[in-house]
Formats: structure tokens, sequence, C-alpha cells
């Protein structure tokens, strides 16, 4: 059954040479919070984890620091029998960055250790107070006859709350976890218990609610006990034998996994949530090898078991990414191949767009996270690294042990499911940022990763290798001249339109001077993105009648080379001047101090609102940032 | 399963749940025997025995043990009674 997926904690690999991590960590030197989580983030049984509890006693006894653990002195307090979890809480919490010291209330004394200021909770100075309230304690624990009578029972319940709230604001600094209520399975009426107001189960669905209400607090925190409890199913989590024998409120055996949301909670408080999922391609993000396979044999949706699968895994991932989480991607491929998928396959979810960081290539994973990392500047503990392969994974964790690595079971239709219930980006809050950050994110890798060594703006702009073709108007650029020509309305100094039978004119017009710009860079091809026509105007003048750019590559010093280019031919065909005129409307605004930034001298104002300006073609003008390739030069030697 | 199996199986238990890798058990042992043994770790107890020996324990037949030898036999009778 698939809810072993949580009850086993199926994500955590299987806890091997246990023992002997213990013993070797007891005996060791030094801070012992690395190798204390590394042991930790296994599936470790009950009795494990309170071993694990005992050596972290043993250690601090010893006078070790625990870093890089963060220390956090939790209270407990609630109703039944907490003690098992507790002390497991104090193992668990080291697998998700905590050192948790848990101090408990004394046994159904939740009320009164709140509100007494000398209770031992509240004098102990905890930072957080988990309030473990069960359903069988508080006054809607029995059905009762009437809506009134319901509705009254619920606020009681929720009054409780409040006084504890209350409470524990009055006498200590502590932020408070408040869990919602596992309803029992048992049913009173059967479907109708829905509809009765004064069946428990309805009381308790109504008080959840209200509970979540409580929690807009900033200082009071949701721990949606009663969904967890739903997942595993309400029959396992409340066992009758346990409440009777010993007031366990919930099954011992799911104790490891109610611990682990737990910390997973404190985790988030403390920052320590995950915030970036790295994606293997082949048989994760698709079933099959896209290097073997190809496109037509890639498995991925298309009512193809397989293919479903592994498209819930990409849903699972543009759902992540919705809401903060920035995604990248290792893949051991030849990069091209690599992306075809992304590309071209009708039914791949995820676009290029959606990676931050694209990494194929045949180093190993690790190294590649690594780099992910920096061009993300992001901490390796901010990492989960998906992959259907186990020695991937093995890899990985030996090597990057901040990074968490969840196990996958065989069935890739259970990978979204085991991934998810990790939780390892659980969080507290979700902000407006969080919804643009996977963006912001993608567009600051791409200039981190060409920062990396730059110092100032002209390394930047040296580092992004931009390589410009020079070229007159001709047949093949026509089209997309007159596309830009039409269109441009920012960059553009004179706004002037050509038809397209203009433009072929100024294709064969020898007394003019015409020029269009095409740029790759390291981000890629943007293709043709400047336009400039020279016209002779008065003896030995040339008057620039045209020139536009694309606002995309604005701040990359283009205009700097056109300019070159157009003094170094004026200066060939004999001209002195170059007049530059700019016609002012209302879009092209951003450009109105064009010519005086290039050093043209203001000349006179015309009659329409424009201004000309002039300059000197003995002006020597520097573009050293782009390496330019004339074509027709080029064409021309190879003919010869 | 003979006696010795069970008993042999139920030692791995005990030394698991009462965190105490030395610790023999007999006929004769009881809670006291046992410095780790309270009414929490008597739950777990209960607990990994029926899931190591696939079998259900009730409270009233666990309350009404004095010893770990009536615990043997009583896991021995269950056990048998499956395999009839």
């Amino acid at each position: 059954m698939s809810s072993e997926i949580l009850t086993q904690l199926a994500w955590l690999p299987v806890g091997e040479q246990f023992r002997e991590g213990c013993q070797a960590l007891r005996s060791g030197q030094g801070a012992f919070g690395r190798e204390l989580r590394r042991i930790a983030t296994h599936a470790l049984t009950l009795p494990q984890l309170q071993r694990l509890a005992a050596l972290i006693d043993d250690l601090q006894g010893q006078g070790r620091a625990c870093d890089p653990l963060t220390p956090v002195k939790l209270g407990l307090i609630g109703d039944g029998t907490l003690d098992v979890l507790a002390r497991i809480l104090r193992s668990t919490g080291a697998r998700h960055g905590l050192l948790i010291d848990c101090v408990k209330a004394a046994y159904g004394q939740a009320v009164q250790e709140a509100l007494s200021a000398d209770s031992a909770i509240n004098r102990a100075g905890c930072q957080v107070v988990f309030v473990a309230l069960d359903y069988r304690s508080l006054p809607l624990n029995e059905p009762v006859a009437t809506g009134a009578e319901a509705a009254a029972r619920v606020e009681q319940s929720l009054e409780i709350v409040r006084s504890i709230c209350q409470g524990l604001r009055a006498h200590s600094s502590a932020r408070v976890v408040l869990q919602t209520l596992a309803p029992p399975p048992e049913p009173l009426f059967g479907s109708l218990d829905a509809m009765v107001p004064g069946a428990v189960a309805n009381m308790i669905g109504q008080f959840n609610l209200a509970l979540v209400k409580e929690c807009e607090d900033p200082a009071i925190f949701l721990l949606d006990t009663a969904r967890l409890a739903a997942a595993v199913g309400l029959a396992n989590w409340h066992a009758p034998t346990q409440w009777n024998m010993a007031k366990l409120p919930f099954a011992l055996d799911l104790a490891p996994l109610y611990a682990d949301h737990v910390c997973r909670l404190l985790g988030a408080m403390h920052g320590k949530a995950r915030r970036a999922l790295v994606l293997d391609l082949d048989n994760t993000l698709w079933g099959g090898v896209i290097g073997d396979d190809g496109m037509e044999g890639i498995l991925l949706g298309e009512g193809d078991a397989t293919g479903e699968a592994h498209l819930s895994v990409q849903r699972m991932a543009l759902a992540l990414r919705s809401r903060g989480i920035v995604l990248a991607v290792s893949s051991k491929n030849n990069d091209e191949i690599a992306r075809e998928p992304f590309r071209q396959h009708p039914e791949m979810l995820l676009k290029e767009e959606h990676i931050a960081v694209f990494r194929a290539n045949w180093d190993d994973k690790a190294s590649n996270i690594r780099a992910i990392a920096e061009e993300l500047a992001l901490g390796l503990d901010a990492f989960v690294f998906l992959d259907d392969n186990p020695a991937e994974r093995a890899i990985v964790r030996r090597y990057l042990p901040e990074v968490a690595v969840p196990e996958l079971p065989e069935d890739p239709a259970l990978y979204a499911r085991t991934l998810a219930s990790a939780g390892y980006f659980e969080a507290v809050v979700f902000s407006d940022e969080d919804r643009t950050r996977a963006d912001a994110y993608q567009a600051n890798a791409q200039r981190t990763a060409l920062k990396q060594s730059a110092t100032n703006v002209e390394d930047f702009l040296a580092a992004l290798n931009m390589r410009a073709k020079l070229q007159p108007f001709d047949a093949v650029g026509r089209a997309r001249i007159a596309q830009l020509v039409a269109k441009s309305n920012q960059f553009n100094l004179t706004t002037r339109r050509y038809t397209e039978a203009e433009v072929r004119e100024l294709e064969e017009d020898p007394n003019t001077f015409t020029l269009q710009v095409r740029l790759e860079d390291r981000l890629g091809d943007n293709g043709m993105i400047s336009v400039a026509v020279c016209r002779p105007g008065a003896p030995k003048t040339w008057e620039i009648e045209t020139w536009l750019m694309s606002c995309r590559v604005l701040g990359r010093g283009v205009e700097k080379l056109v300019l070159k280019e157009m003094l170094e031919e004026a200066r060939h065909a004999g001209v002195e001047t170059l007049v530059g005129i700019y016609r002012p409307t209302e879009r092209n605004g951003m450009v109105r101090d064009h010519y005086e930034k290039l050093g043209f001298t203001f000349q006179r104002d015309g009659a329409e609102g424009e201004t000309y300006w002039s300059l000197s073609t003995a002006t020597q003008v520097e573009a050293p940032w782009f390496s330019v390739l004339r074509p027709e030069i080029s064409e021309a030697l190879a003919a010869i | 399963m003979s006696r010795d199996e069970v008993t042999s199986i139920l030692q791995v238990v005990f030394r698991d749940v009462f965190q105490d890798d030395e610790l023999i058990i007999g006929d004769d042992t009881t809670a006291e025997d046992v410095p780790t043994w309270d009414s929490l770790s008597n739950i777990q107890m209960v607990l990994a025995v029926e899931q190591a020996f696939r079998i259900r324990l009730t409270a009233a037949q666990v309350s009404g043990l004095e010893n770990v030898g009536g615990l043997i036999s009583v896991v021995e009778a269950k056990v048998a009674a499956k395999a009839a």
C-alpha cells in the first residue's frame, strides 16, 4: 500500500551501518553536527531514533559543539502521552539542521503550564512551543444534540487554545505551533456526520477551520496534523489499544513520521527549507534515454502509463516552480540532444525557460551540482537532487552530503508522490516575491555566470563574447530589415519608415551607406538588432537618415560599434562630417541624448522640433568587446 | 516454532527496544530487572513483538503476564495457532 511511502519515510535511505556510525561519532572529536545530520538522514526505526537521541545527550555531555546544527529550545505541551515524540524530536531534528532540546510539560497540564508564569515551560526560555492538543481532552469530544450546543463546544475548545496562546505570549517570547485535530475514523451516523453539527467529526472540522484563522497571527504557526493523519489513514493514526494502554494519542509506529513533520515545520521556521530542485533527465523527466531512444522513442504522456508517470514528475516540478522553487537540470548527455525534448517534444510540460541552469555534459553530477549552486548563488544545503539512478544518488550523497537526495521507488508513478512526501520545500509563508522568485533566479543566474570574473562593465561586456556581423543591405536581410524599420519605435532616431520596395532600392543605391547588424553572444543568437542608413547631404557630409536598434541589446555598446563602422566607411568615401538627426516622437524619448552621448556637437533646432548634430569623421571610436565579421568580404575572399 | 527459537527472536527484540545490547532474558526476567523497561517502553516492546512474529496481542493478554516466560508461552501459542 503506498501509505508506506509515508509510514516508512521511503524518501530516506535505509539506515546502514547505524551502529558503526554512532560509535565513530561518539569516539570522535570536534563539532558533531555534520556527521549527526548524515546519520539522521536515514529511515531509522523508533529504537534507532531513541538511541540517536541518547547519543546526542552524550555528545553534548562531552562538551562538543553542535555546529552546523541550529539549537532550538522547544516546549512541548498537550494531551496524552507525548514522551516518545519528545524524545525522537531530538534525533529527527538533526535531519532538518536543528539540535532540538525538548522541554515537556507535566502530563495533561497544557493550559496550566501555559498560563503560569513560573511553569517549567515558561521558565525554560523556549523559542518555540508546540501545542499538541487532542480532541479527547476538549469539550468537543462527545456528540451533542443541537447546532447551538455544537457551536458552543467548538467555541469553548477554541477558547482553550486562545488562552494557551495568550498565556505563552504573556510569559515567554516563544513562537507557537498549533496543530489541527485528527478526527476519529468511527462514524456516528455515517455520511450524515458531515451534515449534523453535533457529530464529533463535524465539530472537529469546524474547530480546524477556525484554528487555521488563529494561525494568521505572525507568531503562530500551523501544523496540519489532521491532514497528515488523513494521508496515512485515520484508522492507522488512531490506535485504540495504545490509547487504552497508555493514552497514546497516535499509533507509535507513526511517531517517526509525525516527528519528521514537526521538524520540517521547525526547520522552515528557521530558514532550513530547501529552495532549488536539480532534475535528472533520462528515466526521471521522461521514460527511456534520449541519446539512445531519440525523440520518437522516449516515453512521455500520450496515454502510456510510464509516459504519464514521468509527466506527473514534470507537473510537480512546474507546480514547485510556480511557488518559487528554482529548477535546474543535471544530465549525462550531449547538450543539444538533452535540450531537444524541451524544444520539440509536444508532450513536454517543462520548457527551457523553466530551467534556471541547464547542465548536460559528461562530467560527474556532484561537480555539476556544485557549479549549479555557484551559478545560482545558493548554498548546497538549499538543493534537492532527483535522479532515478541509485548509483548517481549514492555519488551525490557521498560527495555533497548537504544536498537532499530522496530515495525513489521502482515505479515511476510514485516518484512525484515520494518527492512531495519528503517535505523538502516546507514553507511558513508565501509572498509575491516567492511567486516571481524562479524568474528572478533565472535572470540572475545568467548574469552571475557572466560576471564571474568581471570587475567592471567592460570586463562584463568582454565576457559576453559578442560577435557582430556587419553587412550592407542585401536580399537575404531585406524582410527582417523591413520589419525592424516598420516596428522599431523606442530606439529609433528618426522613425523613418520604408516600404519593402524602398528597402530594395537602398540595396542597389551605391551612394547610400546601409548597414544591418546581427549579434551573437554567449547567451545565444540575437539575430538582426540594428539598422542604419546614411545619405550624402551637403558636400563632404553624410546625413544619418535612419538609426535604430533593438531594445534587447541596450547597454552593450552596439551604438559605438555602429558609429565606428559609419565613420570608417565615411572616411573611406572622403566624407568629413556626419550629421545626426533626432526626430522626437511619443515613444523615442530614450534617444534624445543619443548623439550627445556619442560625442556629437549640437548644431541647430529644425522646423518641426527635430535636432541636428554633427561629428567630424576624423573621430576615432573604439568598440573593443565586439569581434566583427564582415560576411561580404569573407565571401569575396572565398571566391578568389 | 520451538520455544528456544521464540526466545532468541524475543531477545533480539528486547535488546533493540530496551536499548541494551548485553541484555539476556530468561523465563524469570521481569520489568524490575531491566532499568529501561517502563510502561512506555513496554508498549513499544509489545508492538515490536507483534511485528516480529506477525501476531496480535490484546491489552488483557499483555497485562496478565508475570514475567518474560509468560510472554514466551503466549507468543509460542499464537504462532502455533497461526500455522494451524
